[in-house]
């Protein structure tokens, strides 16, 4: 057969590579005996037990080379097999640490569970994959759970950022605010350290020699950057006196320099063709999450296209009290709580709407913290999904615990000639978990495969305007819940079955294969599984039901802004022909 | 050549069941590595199964201690011997640890034998 040959060569390759786990000497001295041992033990058995013996010989080799290699290198004189830890010098290139024997016996029951999983692959290929997907799902929603909600925000300090609002006096959802509320606010208040202003608008950069890019920039105060607590990366930030006269400077944000500009290190100082005018750029941001001109009050992803340029306080339009078109967000003082700073601007805005009637009749402001503005009703969501996924990991459990319990009822009759032969009980426990513990590993490696491959899916039929969507990946976070979830799910599952296991033989077991009262046991304790798992099932089904609506609900939440706001700001027209157009606008 | 490290086959002793085996087959005359498996398994009637893996761990221990040396010869009795191979050839020393093993295991036999543990010989 051809194409046996091929995969006996194949595997041959594969061993000589296994081979190098061996210290050197140890290879040069028998390292062509074990290859050709391997290749006529391989022709040997496939002849006598075709491929599946061969399946079971190549694992047998594989972890023969890996735990040899070990007792090579490490293992005690008890490893080698004469006397009990010999004395005399070690042999070139070996060491004798102290706790040799303990690693041998940890690596003999490792071999044993692993071997005993071996002999029957079905079902530990079965709980594999059942493990694997209740651990994949919960990684890929605890992905989406870290970067949306978890990850803190890239500002220093950011629990001490709030965003100021309007609202209405009876109550209902904050929209945009006036640059008139903003510079009394930031005049008069006594609770913040300093306020900022942010406005958008959508602009077109048609430098000759690149294509034309329709961009969305922002208008901010002098103190946008520093309230946020974000250093430029190259050049500086705007200075209190371009806040006056339309002074034509721009900064750009990391991903728009790189993508448009080629990282061209000299960009600071040079001219930007904005709606068919010049500007000079001042600055260039680093890559971080900064907040969103537009729509609703989230922040960008890191590979969004933005540049800010400074609010001209001089037109009316910015300065007074009727255009509901800005966002101010501040950063509190030390140890003053969003909801006194509410107050102290509360009590402004009331100041505000005696002497502005026509613009702020009947409106109060709004403060909370930029965290809660950001993320909303998506939190609650969120943590709801994740409880349903970790149902999902609770029935794989229960099936895990159930397979496991079954195959330790078929080795009753293995484990009392152990016990007979004098195995502790510890010893037997721990073989239990061992095998529950290899099948977690495994389980929680697939799993983890599955959900990295799926991860772009996954984000994809996520909600657009999902904040911080754009920055959710698997990282270490993910990683570390992952193999703690899949061990700690994996060691639950066994505990029972292997303490079941441990107990200690009764006679009947030792005869010809009679069950008897262990048998009866292992049935309760089957059914009852059975009906948990059927129970936890339903449960699934109820909360995946609640789930989906939860879903709708993510993309239809109105997370804070008036969308009537949002239009205005969308139509409004470049800072440079505002004095001549701003009439029509209004 | 042999190592002399001028020890006492009783501080070698118990063997591992494997290690014995290895010495029981070469007593009768030299053998390669795989050589070691085979008739391992034949004399035993297919209830020892030496795997390679472990084989040459102890191999590579059993001549670090001089019970056993490697031989370039070919012993003229084996067939279809492939001259890269390294032959392995026990020491006197090996002889006299591999008798002292089956002495002991004789002894705890005989002791078995008393109290009615084992069946008397045949």
């Amino acid at each position: 057969m051809r194409g046996a040959s091929v995969v006996l060569r194949l595997a041959e390759a594969a061993y000589r590579v296994a081979l190098r786990l061996y210290p050197r000497r140890f290879r040069e001295r028998f390292g062509e005996d074990l290859l050709r041992a391997f290749r006529d033990g391989s022709r040997g058995v496939l002849r006598r037990g075709g491929w599946r013996g061969l399946a079971a010989f190549w694992s047998r080799c594989a972890m023969d080379a890996l735990v040899e290699a070990g007792r090579v290198r490490w293992g005690g004189g008890r490893g080698a097999g004469l006397g009990r830890g010999v004395d005399g010098a070690p042999g070139p290139g070996r060491r004798e640490p102290g706790g040799a024997g303990a690693l041998d016996a940890l690596v003999r029951d490792a071999r044993d569970a692993w071997r005993a999983m071996l002999r029957r692959p079905g079902p530990a290929a079965v709980a594999v994959l059942t493990l694997a997907l209740g651990v994949g799902a919960n990684a890929a929603i605890f992905s989406v759970v870290n970067g949306v909600l978890l990850r803190p925000f890239d500002y220093p300090e950011a629990g001490e950022l709030v965003v100021l609002q309007d609202r209405s006096l009876e109550g209902g959802a904050p929209f945009r605010t006036t640059g008139g509320a903003f510079l009394e606010w930031r005049a008069g208040n006594r609770t913040l350290d300093d306020v900022a202003l942010m406005g958008g608008w959508t602009m077109n950069l048609t430098e000759p020699g690149l294509e034309p890019e329709r961009v969305t920039g922002s208008n901010v105060s002098e103190s946008f950057f520093s309230v946020l607590g974000v250093e430029p990366a190259l050049g500086r930030t705007f200075r209190a006196e371009e806040m006056r006269g339309g002074a034509r400077v721009v900064i750009l944000s990391d991903a728009l320099w790189r993508g448009r500009y080629g990282a061209d290190p000299d960009i600071v100082g040079r001219a930007l063709t904005v709606d068919g005018e010049a500007w000079r750029v001042v600055g260039v941001m680093p890559p971080v999450a900064l907040p969103t001109p537009l729509g609703d009050v989230t922040v960008d992803p890191l590979d969004a296209r933005r540049v800010w340029v400074p609010l001209d306080f001089d037109s009316e339009w910015v300065a007074g009290y009727r255009s509901h078109v800005f966002v101010a967000i501040g950063r509190l003082r030390d140890g003053v709580t969003p909801e006194a700073a509410a107050s102290d601007i509360e009590a402004i805005t009331g100041g505000i709407r005696e002497r502005q009637p026509d613009g702020y009749a009947r409106l109060t402001s709004d403060v909370r913290p930029l965290r809660e503005v950001v993320l909303g009703d998506v939190r609650r969501d969120l943590w709801i999904l994740l409880g349903a996924v970790a149902l999902v990991l609770l029935v794989a459990c229960a099936n895990l615990t159930n397979l496991l319990l079954a195959r330790s009822v078929e080795r009753a009759r293995e484990r009392s000639v152990r016990a007979a032969l004098g195995a502790a009980w510890g010893r037997l426990l721990r073989l239990g978990l061992l095998e529950a513990g290899i099948l977690g590993i495994a389980g929680g490696a697939l799993g983890l495969a599955a959900a990295a491959l799926g991860m772009d899916v996954l984000v994809s039929l996520l909600p657009e305007d999902l904040p911080r969507r754009g920055d959710i990946h698997m990282d270490g976070a993910v990683l570390a819940f992952t193999a703690a979830a899949s061990l700690v799910a994996a060691l639950a599952a066994g505990l029972v079955p292997a303490l079941r296991g441990a107990r200690p033989a009764t006679a009947p077991s030792l005869g010809s294969g009679a069950r008897g009262s262990a048998g009866h046991r292992a049935g309760r304790l089957t059914r009852g599984l059975v009906a948990s798992q059927l129970a936890l099932a339903c449960a699934l089904l109820v909360g995946a039901g609640l789930l989906v609506r939860s879903f709708q609900a993510l993309r239809a939440t109105d997370l804070g802004a008036d969308t009537a706001a949002t239009l205005d700001a969308e139509i409004l027209l470049p800072n440079a022909r505002y004095g001549t157009r701003e009439a029509a606008a209004e | 050549m042999a190592r002399s490290t001028g020890r006492q086959p009783a501080e070698l002793l118990p063997l591992k069941p494997d290690v014995f085996w290895i010495l029981a087959v070469l007593a009768r005359g030299e053998r390669h590595g795989y050589g070691i498996l085979q008739e391992a398994e034949r004399l035993s009637g297919g209830s020892v199964l030496l795997r390679p893996g472990p084989l040459y761990r102890r191999l590579s221990r059993l001549l670090d201690e001089g019970l056993l040396v490697e031989v370039d010869e070919r012993p003229a009795d084996v067939e279809g011997h492939d001259e890269r191979r390294r032959y392995y050839r026990i020491t006197p020393f090996g002889a006299r640890v591999a008798g002292a093993e089956a002495e002991r295991m004789a002894r705890a036999l005989a002791m078995a034998r008393d109290a009615g543990l084992a069946p008397e010989e045949r």
